[in-house]
């Protein structure tokens, strides 16, 4: 109970609305979001596949069911994208199969995302809840399993043009019917895919979440009966929704534009974009995406996710500090044109839509933050960096066992205007968690030779970006194959209010050393050991987000690689683009620039070129008179328009080793 | 004969200590400045004013907060790390994820370790090597490598090294290795290996390394200095000294073995205390707890007589302990508090503490900003003849200057922002009682609040009332509640062990040769510590998921030998419990074991209460003992009663506003309450 919600609402008018004293209201509130909280925990600790109990690629919610359909009441994020798309996902499915079809102990099964799922591998369920013979709330939650079969194991075929090489589509179905398993539709799913027993002990985790959290609101319901536990339902949605509505009202009406670029489709060479207009009146917000490209032939498209979790970056900049529900979207009304980017239409596929939801999210961040509000952000790496591995394992006493493996590392937020962006953070539309290292090699032939930051590739500002992961994996399996959900290689991601824009993404192969030595400091490998792939290279293949040029002579002129052959000993060396900076370099508290140097995560020569800062290495100090002089007259060529900070990155970047260990 | 036993809690501004008479059960109790500099000081200072010869003390039951101190306020030692290379973010990323809740959302959230590491990256060293999951040697250990990061730390003035190394859970051979080059460069320095909680997982156990590498040192220097103190006044006897896990360890053990389990050990004592209490004083059996002590103010619920506990104890959001945990949260918030305006001009309390020396403005001992102790005195509930049983003279004068000095700027009267700040106070604890109300999800109108600590009684009404609580109980002893949490806590220890395979591949004879051999060990360590074997409670249990899953589940092992008709029982079980916490089993998929656990206890100790007279309703007339003017709401005085707590009797009925005065702490019954006495002393107040 912070006091915006004792600002929005009081005891009187709770007690008048809801007829509920305050704190009854708050406990079943809490009871409702208890409620999935336990559903998560549930599912972490009883899920088969990493995807859920390491990655926590899921979602939970409680649903409360009125003359208009279902309001989804509390929800647990594990990734946060759930949060938003299952309050229309839910109404879809049950519209079309129809309320009163429903009875005690079924469950549907659906993953079609023309029917709201986010993609075929997240499979999502419906649960009714039955009160005295009333149908009063639905439970619903959804999970990505390891396989979902079609072409490319894991399911993101960056190269499919149509869902059918994407993977198995499954309109509403019951999975389970007046609580006995409908074995019709387990096996479908069982046996069209190539994980069956994961996705079989993923499925049982699944529903036993329901009948748990079943249990939970069953006990809520016998305590307070169900008028007061609909009723709390309702306050909590329009605790959430008077809170969105406060902040809008705040910010002057208007239109706000924006655009946002993707580097490629995986086929076609050319960026595709996103542009939105924000109209905002009153207490109210009106998205248009018109305007953004059509749908490319590539697997680059989302299907009705976008009108909804993009909404997670007006989130961030208007109300970031309250649980979410489907209040906190009443006021926002999303147009997405159909054949757009946005709003795709079969037989396209979507197998690379979480670029287009980070852009999105992204387009949402910069617009909102743009109207005048207390919060400003820069933008985010705008990249999933999230890596599909797989292949049949050759390790003594597991050889010919097929592995496959997601690997998350950190992407970077942009810098606000409080703070530096937070550093080794997937993007806002997620909220994954990286591997166990130890877990993930006992599991799969894999090394993770590297998952550190590289040195200056934070964006400068006052408030400068995080840092990212750059990640370094090694293969132990005589063959293999690696994915990469990866962009912004091609496009810097500007800074804010005078901040640098921020590191470009990259991928590369190392050459390993005879003995097993992969040389590397400080995130950085020298370019005698490397083999570029993809990303904005020099003329010798060196990163240089600024002046190079996209795809020069590299292997690949994509960084959307599906099923990229590698073998025994490759070391893969994923470069991570960084987030925008906020607020002029040159303004940056000098003790602040000195810290990130002494910790090493700043060169001395990054510090004086994007900070105008000059530390003495020696003592670790800042040089004061020498730092006040460079910072003038870098701030008179940056009021005249001949400075701007520097692209983050470190530059030149090392050809040799001896070069290297000399830093 | 020795016949007493002492329990001494160090709190952030006062030392409590009880002295339990095991002829009889009798309590004294006494409270004394906690000495911040070495707190040894006070608790020898506790014992002094107790007057008895230490030859005479059976047991001393000891908690401090020497580790969380250093902890909060990152004034540990200069701490490096030693990680495999490609690591050396590990601890900054945190596992990447957000904590689920407020900051999900909150672009403005920093991790804490970046935001205020424990080990600076500067000092974290990534070295040449590398393990992989079968244990074997992928890349060999670069010495020299290892010998110049070394010798860099060395340089830098670093005090304590962690080492911790991917896969060293299978083979220690590389973290020995570095550890020996460690001790041979940095001779003084205080050194950790996974050796402490050899479990896979590099996250966790990297923190567990680290934690305890940054309070070793801290821990282990003001454990010796004690035991030397003790010595030097002639006590030979046993300290037992309190752990996170709600048991007590012997000070050698503590040292030698796990310092850093002691982090919390004095709040967890209190929840100890209000088990005991659920169970052998008082009806109630759900616990709101709340102490607040000088410094801080630490929150704990006990659930049907259970102290709920945590797997995973955190300092902060992703820096976890690793090993389970009573879960306690704290705040920087108590009597001491000082009030004060922060650069925004917003009011805040703490989190700095006018602490013990000087003290707030009204013990008259130089200190001149105004503390919560005299906002109270301000407003006149804590009266200057009754503090401390007149042993310590406060002055008003003092404290309404200080109050002064924050009210001027904000053109308040003293008394008002007297009132405001208690106020203030009273929301800022309720906040985070509702919040671990509310992830507990447990209704408040099924709890009482127990309120403890120096200053909890006098808060407890106030807190109660915004949180939707009608009940309060106030112990007999609260200042000294945690020490009397600490005299009924047993001995207690654990060992795991890593064994990952299926449970039937490992059959019988090999599950009995390791519980037996980790039951030695348990045994060993107890009697080491003086439990008698028959005093003994030993519990095994194996940790398992079905084959493919990653979350073990601890399920019981019953004692007897392990037979395959046991094990089969265990296997049955085990697919119920499935069946009942997740809503599912699997029968016909394998079982697969990763860790075996072997925990043994003593019998916890009986809760030290007497009853007291019985009288009537009405107090007998010598325990009132004042009527004085207070002001509760900043404007209007009205005369209020003072009672002495000693003359009270069981049965005794006051009515709000009114102040019930026990020497050491003050109980305020607040407008609209009804306090009454029962049987042992406690006094309850139900709220209107």
């Amino acid at each position: 109970m912070d006091n915006g919600t004792q600002a929005v609402m009081t005891a009187k008018t709770i007690k008048s609305d809801y007829d509920l004293d305050f704190v009854t209201a708050e406990t079943i509130r809490a009871g409702l979001i208890e409620t999935t909280r336990h559903m998560r925990n549930n599912l972490v600790r009883s899920a088969f596949s990493n995807v859920v109990r390491d990655i926590l690629d899921f979602g939970v919610a409680v649903h409360s069911v009125g003359d208009e359909g279902s309001e989804m009441a509390a929800i647990t994020e594990g990734c946060c994208h759930f949060a938003f798309t299952h309050q229309h996902m839910t109404n879809m499915v049950l519209d079309e199969w129809g309320y009163e079809n429903l009875g005690p102990g079924d469950t549907l099964f659906c993953n079609d995302p023309w029917r709201g799922s986010i993609h075929f591998p997240d499979v999502n369920l419906f649960r009714p809840v039955f009160w005295k013979d009333e149908l009063a709330f639905v439970l619903t939650d959804a999970t990505h399993i390891t396989d979902i079969g079609g072409p490319v194991a894991g399911g993101f075929n960056a190269r499919a043009t149509t869902f059918f090489e994407e993977g198995l589509r499954v309109p509403p179905t019951l999975i389970t019917s007046g609580g006995k398993p409908v074995r019709s539709t387990i096996n479908l799913l069982l046996e069209n895919t190539r994980t069956p027993f994961e996705n079989l002990g993923d499925l049982r985790a699944l529903f036993g979440t329901l009948r748990v959290g079943e249990s939970r609101l069953a006990a809520l319901l016998e305590r307070y009966g169900l008028d007061a536990v609909k009723a709390g339902a309702r306050y909590s949605l329009d605790l959430a929704e008077k809170r969105m509505r406060r902040a809008i009202e705040a910010l002057p009406d208007g239109v706000w534009e924006g655009e946002e670029f993707i580097d490629d489709d995986a086929i076609g060479d050319e960026p595709v974009r996103l542009h939105a207009s924000v109209r905002k009146v009153g207490d109210s917000v009106e998205v248009d995406y018109s305007g953004s490209d059509r749908q490319p032939l590539g697997a680059l498209m989302t299907c009705w996710e976008e009108t909804n979790r993009s909404l997670i970056g007006s989130k961030m900049i208007l109300d970031p500090r309250h649980p979410m529900n489907a209040g906190a979207m009443r006021p926002f009304h999303v147009l997405a044109p159909a054949g757009s980017v946005v709003m795709g239409l079969p037989p396209a596929s979507q197998s690379m839509h979480t670029e287009v939801a980070a852009h999105a999210c992204n387009l949402m961040l910069s617009i909102f933050g743009r109207m005048g509000g207390e919060q400003t952000i820069a933008v985010e790496s705008a990249n999933t960096h999230v890596h599909v591995f797989g292949g049949i394992d050759s390790r003594p006493g597991r050889e010919g066992t097929p592995w496959g493996q997601i690997l998350a590392a950190g992407a970077s937020w942009g810098g606000t205007n409080t703070n530096d962006g937070i550093s080794f953070n997937i993007t806002a539309i997620f909220n994954i968690a990286d591997n166990t290292i130890e877990l993930l090699e006992r599991d799969n032939p894999v090394v993770v030779r590297g998952r550190n930051l590289l040195m200056d590739a934070a964006a400068a500002g006052k408030h400068r970006s995080g840092f990212a992961n750059a990640l370094m994996v090694e293969c132990l399996g005589d063959e293999a194959t690696s994915s990469h959900l990866l962009d912004s290689g091609r496009f810097v991601r500007d800074g804010l209010d005078g901040g640098g824009a921020g590191m470009t993404a990259y991928l590369y192969m190392i050459k390993r050393q005879e003995d097993g030595t992969v040389r590397q400091r400080h995130g950085l490998v020298p370019m005698s050991d490397l083999e570029p792939l993809a990303g904005k290279v020099d003329s010798t293949g060196a990163p240089d987000p600024e002046f190079g040029e996209w795809c020069r002579d590299t292997k690949f002129n994509t960084l959307k690689l599906t099923g990229n052959p590698i073998k025994k000993g490759d070391v893969i060396f994923v470069i991570c683009s960084t987030g925008g900076g906020c607020g002029s370099p040159l303004e940056r508290d000098p003790e602040a620039v000195r810290l990130d140097v002494w910790n090493e995560k700043v060169s001395p020569d990054f510090a004086r070129r994007a900070y105008g800062v000059v530390i003495e290495e020696a003592t670790s100090t800042v040089d004061e008179v020498a730092t006040k002089e460079l910072r003038e007259g870098l701030r008179a060529r940056e009021s005249a328009g001949d400075w701007a900070p520097p692209v983050a990155g470190f530059r030149p970047w090392p050809q040799t080793w001896a070069e290297l260990e000399r830093l | 004969m020795p016949k007493y036993h002492l329990g001494i809690d160090v709190g952030g501004t006062f030392t409590d200590a009880v002295l339990v008479s095991l002829d009889d059960g009798s309590v004294r109790r006494c409270k004394v400045r906690t000495t911040p500099e070495d707190q040894s000081i006070g608790v020898l200072n506790a014992i002094g004013e107790f007057d008895v010869a230490p030859a005479d003390i059976a047991m001393f039951s000891h908690g401090n907060t020497v580790a969380i101190n250093a902890l909060l306020e990152r004034k540990g030692p200069k701490t490096g790390l030693i990680s495999t290379e490609g690591t050396r973010d590990m601890l900054d990323m945190g596992g990447l994820v957000r904590p689920p809740g407020d900051e999900l959302y909150d672009a403005t959230w920093t991790r804490p370790h970046l935001l205020r590491p424990l080990v600076h990256r500067r000092y974290i060293r990534d070295i040449r090597e590398r393990l992989i999951s079968d244990g074997s040697v992928h890349v060999a250990l670069d010495e020299d490598a290892v010998r110049k990061e070394v010798q860099f730390l060395k340089d830098e003035g670093v005090e304590s090294v962690a080492i911790c190394l991917l896969h060293a859970y299978l083979n220690p051979d590389h973290e020995n290795r570095v550890e020996r080059i460690v001790r041979e460069i940095m001779p003084d320095a205080y050194v950790q290996t996974s050796s402490i909680r050899p479990v896979i997982g590099e996250l966790d156990r990297t923190f567990t390394v680290v934690l305890n590498a940054y309070t070793g040192p801290v821990i282990t220097r003001y454990l010796n200095q004690l035991r030397d103190r003790l010595k030097g006044i002639g006590y030979d006897g046993d300290v037992l000294i309190t752990q996170m896990n709600g048991g007590v360890r012997t000070i050698e053990h503590t040292i030698e073995e796990l310092p850093g389990y002691t982090i919390q050990s004095g709040p967890t004592a209190g929840l100890l205390g209000a088990e005991a209490y659920a169970r052998e004083v008082v009806e109630e059996n759900n616990f709101v707890c709340v102490d607040i002590g000088g410094t801080s103010t630490d929150i704990g619920l006990v659930d049907d007589g259970q102290a709920l506990t945590t797997d995973d104890w955190e300092l902060e959001f992703g820096i976890r302990l690793g090993f389970p945990a009573l879960d306690v949260r704290s705040i920087g918030a108590g009597g001491g508090s000082i009030i004060q305006l922060d650069e925004l001009g917003t009011l805040r309390i703490g989190p700095e503490s006018a602490g013990a020396d000087p003290g707030p403005a009204s013990y008259g001992r130089g200190g001149l900003r105004p503390a919560m102790t005299d906002a109270l005195v301000a407003m006149g509930v804590v009266q200057p003849e009754l503090f401390l049983d007149g042993k310590m003279e406060l002055s008003r004068e003092a404290a309404m200057e200080a109050l002064e000095t924050v009210a001027g700027p904000l053109k308040m009267s003293p008394l008002e922002l007297a009132c405001g700040v208690f106020d203030l106070m009273n929301a800022q604890i309720e906040q985070e009682t509702s919040k671990i109300i509310f992830e507990r999800a447990v209704d408040p109108k099924d709890f009482v609040l127990l309120g403890y600590g120096g200053a909890g009684p006098v808060h407890a009404a106030s807190i109660a009332r915004i949180a939707g609580i009608s009940r309060v109980v106030i112990p007999y002893f609260p200042g000294g509640f945690s020490a009397l949490g600490m005299v009924v806590a047993p001995l207690r220890a654990e060992r795991a062990v890593s064994v990952v395979g299926r449970i039937d591949e490992l059959g019988p004879e090999r599950l009995q040769e390791i519980f037996d051999d980790l039951q030695i060990q348990i045994t060993n360590d107890l009697t080491s510590q003086g439990l008698r074997a028959d005093e003994m409670t030993v519990e095994r249990s194996l940790h398992g998921h079905y084959v493919g899953q990653g979350f073990a589940n601890r399920i019981a092992f019953p004692s007897g030998p392990v037979t395959t008709q046991a094990i089969e029982d265990w296997k049955q079980g085990f697919h119920a419990f499935y069946d009942k916490s997740y809503g599912y089993s699997a029968p016909e998929s394998p079982v697969e074991v990763t860790t075996m656990t072997v925990s043994g206890s003593g019998r916890p100790g009986r809760m030290p209460v007497t009853k007291i007279p019985a009288g009537g309703a009405t107090p007998d007339a010598e325990a009132l003992v004042l009527t004085r003017e207070v002001c509760l709401d900043g404007h209007t005085w009205q005369e209020i009663p003072f009672y002495h707590r000693n003359a009270l009797r069981a049965g005794n009925r006051i009515e709000g506003p009114a102040v019930v005065d026990d020497g050491l702490s003050t109980i305020l019954v607040t407008p609209d309450s009804t306090a009454s006495v029962d049987a042992y002393g406690n006094v309850i107040i139900d709220l209107r």
